[in-house]
């Protein structure tokens, strides 16, 4: 690292930038060359790449005129606009954007007028300090590009800009000549990594604000998949074709079966004969849950901790495994219909621990309600007859809904992603005529034949089961897993009842893909069937999750509880701010003490060490005489003793190198006295050569 | 093939500034045999931006160096043969009117040329060589009010007879010290002598030479070498042997600050043009014969005026 830092041509570097008076005089002066305002637009490309897709196009067309322009003026001495037109160009800049977005702000506007405002001030680049500017404005476009993507995949790009900003700094800083290309990349490299000690101290403990900084809100809201607080037939069909990510989870200590798996989402009680809902707030939230609800962990069932990662979705649930017992989201609450809540919509990526049992029964807040036995008047009513007929023949409430599971299995029911349209008594259509449905239609139909049959009966939607990453063991849960079950109330708690399990065991136990091969998810049908590409997908997932978990979280409460596992309790922002100064300055000293090592040496040190070599050649080969230089000194020595001819050659070379080349740094001269400390004079080799005779 | 030095001071220009001055050896060693040291001197002098004095007997290649370092750098060469008769126009050039155009108009004279040859300066009367010194002096030349800018790099390369003093005018040593380098070039050796009768006329030669460089690669040699690291302990070093020519009682003159700042210079180029990143004494050791030898007045009687007197300062003055 010592090394690095003295570097001779780094020095240099750093000497140009700090002089204050002359040089930066000399700075004013210097018109931008071809080659730097080529650094410079390259620079511009990768900053701005990921905006253009987002600012109107217009703006990117202006950017490369002003482009173009400006490298036609340095190449093809092209007049330049003058201060009057530069001056209405950004009038006109300013209120074509003003115009074009309605406002000035916001993370399209802005990006838009800093674009903008990047391609005038290109124009006048005349000094190193114009230049200068561009490259900020570059950084800040480069950093813009931030808030719209965040993901592993912007790495590369944002890497690419970063040396890119850099190389572009330090060849703008060169008014005699451009550095070439290797030693730019050079300079570059090690500038980078000498900041990247402080970029690391200050990521982890600069004061970190609570609150979304990042996440501004999605652009439109729209777009986004997930469920909602409604269910009618069709819709999760529809959500079952989306390959997005849900959430993911990762399992610490033992992680349940996957046909356990079931994530708990919103609960849908009110039935207008086709569409399921759920109940208003106020009836939901009014009502919390019983503190006992779920059954005690029996010895040798497992409790389930994870910690789950949700992708935002604009709405409220929080997705727990059936059924929670712990939860650390300190404005989750649990109502009484056994959801588990956050106070917001999720409108940016959320990380929450908790803990489960995986059953798949329990008490609720209270007995089921009236609307837990609608039936919506008189709809369905073939569904209702059957139903009644089915529980005259049964024992008891138990044997009747297995009857019903058994007709689902054995009659000619069909698990489908493309299900026939219904009319309008869906339950009745999809029982007696299609009688082919996703997981949906068999919830609703079986909900329905409980109300008919005198059994409080609702509708759970969520997520079943999910695909394990091998890579990193974690669980991803897509879209494609979004699924609706039914609760039946039975003996004071609430029983799951799945019947889509009946008719597609496989959908449960091994997921979607198991169960409709070739239908569901597939949007790579070329490479699907590939092991190589689904690794390498699963890799890359993985990858992202590390990211997002590690970087893109990392927020207040992390940084907290990061100090506190270093002793500090309960930190305040004064404290975080703290910790930052002290590990920065920590930096800056370790920085600065190998900064004195490669700083300059006594210049008699390097005098002494020589000194000492003569002596020791002096005592067994001849003296040296005062007027002697080192190169003659050891042209002489060569000549009488041909074997140490090479090494003392050497030495003195280097002498000559730390003397009279360059400053010498500490480093360097403790080399050479290491070398001239390890010199041993060997004797004469033969005792009859001339180098022998005069010993 | 002219190379093309630009940046400086990195090791691959270094590089080339050697490899270049070996080429420029190798070249001129095919016309002028075995006077390496002598024709490195006075690329050294060239690239300092001074001017070299030859002080020898006639026809020991003096005028056939001075061709062969045009035609190898790509410059142009003028010579002038110095008579006791001549006229600073001779050098200089005069303004003529011309009918025509009822104006004067300035017809340049020898002295317009990247190298300029003054043969025999000591046979023109000091009129004469001043009109020369000064031109060197301020690279440019004024007549009539006019200014007439020099070519660069300019280069004047003067010899002087040292015996048949009769009828001559020898440069006084302020005159003298305008030259940064003085060498001589002496006999050549018995086998080289023999290879030269054997050989063909070196005249003829000349037109072989190939220039190896060209105008902008060697102003960029000039920056690199103006621009080469100087150590405390070398600057400590001329210090001493120009405080010894001063002091010691051998000299009645030392070396001026002048001579101090040539003796840099020329040890710059010596660095360059040999690969070292920095000035090593032994590269003020090589030079400074050639820079001090006609700048010292050694005192009559001294051993100084006996022997070799820069190389007795040179044995004086230790090595720090």
């Amino acid at each position: 690292m010592g090394r690095e830092l003295a570097s001779p041509d780094l020095r240099e570097s750093t000497h140009e930038w700090e002089a204050p008076g002359a040089a930066s005089r000399e700075a004013h002066r210097s018109p931008s060359s071809f080659g730097q305002l080529a650094w410079l637009t390259l620079l511009i490309a990768v900053a701005v790449g990921p905006h253009a897709g987002s600012v109107q196009p217009w703006v990117i067309a202006a950017l490369c005129g002003s482009v173009i322009w400006r490298l036609g003026a340095a190449r093809w001495g092209w007049d330049l606009p003058g201060k009057f037109l530069r001056a209405a160009l950004t009038l006109a800049g300013s209120f074509a954007v003003v115009f074009a977005y309605r406002r000035i702000s916001g993370l399209d506007a802005g990006s838009a007028l800093l674009i903008l405002m990047l391609a005038l001030k290109l124009l006048e680049t005349h000094s190193t300090r114009d230049r200068s500017i561009v490259i900020l404005i570059a950084w800040f476009v480069l950093f813009a590009g931030f808030l719209r993507e965040q993901s592993v995949a912007s790495i590369p790009q944002l890497a690419a800009g970063v040396v890119l900003g850099t190389l572009a700094l330090l060849q703008s800083a060169r008014p005699a000549g451009l550095l070439s290309p290797a030693q730019a990349i050079r300079m570059t490299g090690r500038l980078l990594l000498q900041a990247l000690p402080l970029a690391l101290a200050l990521f982890v403990l600069f004061p970190r604000l609570p609150g979304p900084f990042w996440a501004l809100p999605a652009p439109g809201g729209g777009g986004l998949t997930g469920l909602s607080d409604q269910m009618s037939p069709g819709d999760i069909t529809e959500l079952a074709r989306s390959d997005e990510v849900a959430f993911r989870v990762r399992f610490s200590g033992p992680s349940p079966q996957p046909a356990e798996l079931y994530w708990r989402g919103p609960v849908l009680e009110r039935f207008d004969g086709r569409r399921w809902r759920t109940q208003p707030d106020s009836l939901r939230e009014g009502l919390p849950a019983l503190r006992d609800y779920a059954p005690a962990p029996v010895a040798g069932q497992p409790v389930y901790s994870y910690e789950i990662t949700l992708e935002p979705n604009q709405q409220r649930w929080l997705l727990p495994l059936e059924t929670p017992l712990r939860w650390d989201v300190p404005e989750g609450r649990l109502a009484g219909t056994l959801e588990l809540l956050s106070k917001r919509p999720l409108d940016r990526r959320m990380a929450w621990n908790g803990q489960s049992v995986a059953t798949g029964s329990f008490r609720d807040a209270g007995p089921p309600q009236p609307v837990n036995r609608d039936l919506a008047g008189d709809a369905n009513p073939r569904a209702v007859a059957l139903a009644r007929e089915l529980r005259r023949d049964a024992g008891s409430d138990e044997d009747y809904l297995r009857r019903v599971l058994r007709m689902f299995r054995e009659q000619q029911f069909f698990y489908t992603l493309q299900p026939p349209a219904l009319g309008p008594q869906p339950v009745d259509d999809f029982l007696f005529r299609t009688r082919a449905g996703f997981c949906e239609h068999y919830a609703s139909a079986f909900a329905v034949l409980a109300r008919a049959a005198g059994l409080p009966a609702r509708v759970v939607a969520g997520y079943q089961g999910g695909a394990r990453n091998p890579v990193a063991d974690y669980w991803i849960i897509r879209q494609s897993d979004a699924h609706a079950w039914t609760e039946v109330w039975l003996d004071g708690r609430w029983i799951r009842y799945d019947p889509t399990g009946a008719v597609a065991p496989e959908r449960i136990e091994s997921g979607l893909d198991a169960a409709l091969p070739g239908l569901a998810g597939d949007t790579l049908p070329l490479l699907g069937g590939s092991k190589w590409f689904e690794r390498m997908a699963l890799s890359w997932d993985a990858l992202n999750a590390t990211w997002d978990r590690w970087v893109l979280a990392f927020g207040p409460d992390q940084q907290s509880a990061l100090l506190e596992s270093l002793g500090i309790q309960s930190p305040s922002l004064r404290d975080v701010a703290l910790a930052c100064a002290v590990t920065v300055s920590a930096v800056l000293i370790v920085f600065t003490l190998f900064g004195l090592r490669s700083g300059p040496a006594r210049p008699d040190r390097v005098e002494e060490i020589w000194q000492r070599l003569c002596r020791r050649l002096a005592r067994s080969v001849r003296p040296r005489a005062p007027h002697e230089g080192p190169a003659e000194y050891a042209a002489a020595v060569a000549d009488l003793r041909p074997d140490l001819g090479a090494t003392v050659r050497a030495l003195a070379a280097h002498y000559l190198r730390l003397r009279y080349e360059q400053i010498p740094t500490v480093a360097d001269v403790q080399r050479f006295s290491q070398m001239v400390g390890s010199f041993r004079v060997p004797p004469a080799p033969a005792p009859g050569s001339a180098a022998g005779a005069r010993r | 093939m002219a190379a093309n030095v630009t940046a400086l001071a990195g090791k691959e220009e270094l590089h080339r500034a050697r490899q270049l001055a070996d080429q420029v050896g190798t070249e001129i060693g095919q016309v002028i045999l075995g006077k390496q040291p002598e024709i490195r001197l006075a690329f050294a002098c060239l690239l300092a931006g001074g001017h070299l004095l030859i002080e020898d007997v006639p026809g020991v290649g003096k005028t056939l160096l001075a061709r062969s370092l045009a035609g190898v750098l790509g410059l142009s060469f003028r010579r002038i043969q110095f008579t006791s008769d001549m006229l600073p126009a001779d050098i200089v050039g005069m303004s003529i009117f011309e009918q025509a155009t009822s104006t004067f108009r300035f017809h340049a004279g020898p002295i317009f040329s990247h190298v300029v040859l003054a043969d025999e300066i000591n046979r023109a009367t000091p009129k004469a060589q001043s009109a020369l010194l000064e031109a060197m002096e301020e690279h440019q030349v004024t007549l009539d009010g006019q200014t007439h800018a020099l070519p660069a790099p300019f280069f004047v390369i003067a010899t002087q007879n040292p015996l048949h003093q009769a009828g001559t005018f020898p440069l006084p040593e302020s005159q003298l010290d305008r030259f940064l380098m003085r060498i001589g070039l002496g006999y050549p050796g018995e086998a080289l002598e023999r290879k030269l009768l054997k050989g063909d006329d070196r005249r003829m030669m000349l037109g072989d030479l190939r220039p190896v460089v060209d105008v902008a690669g060697l102003a960029a040699l000039r920056t690199a070498a103006r621009e080469l690291f100087l150590s405390d302990a070398l600057l400590d070093y001329v210090q001493a042997l120009v405080r010894f020519t001063r002091q010691s009682a051998q000299f009645d003159l030392g070396l001026s600050p002048r001579g101090a700042q040539d003796l840099v210079n020329a040890a710059r180029s010596w660095a360059l043009i040999h690969g070292h990143p920095g000035v090593h004494p032994e590269d003020v050791k090589a030079v400074f014969a050639a820079v001090a030898g006609h700048r010292l007045r050694p005192r009559q009687g001294g051993t100084a005026a006996l022997r070799d007197p820069a190389r007795l300062v040179l044995e004086s003055v230790p090595v720090p």
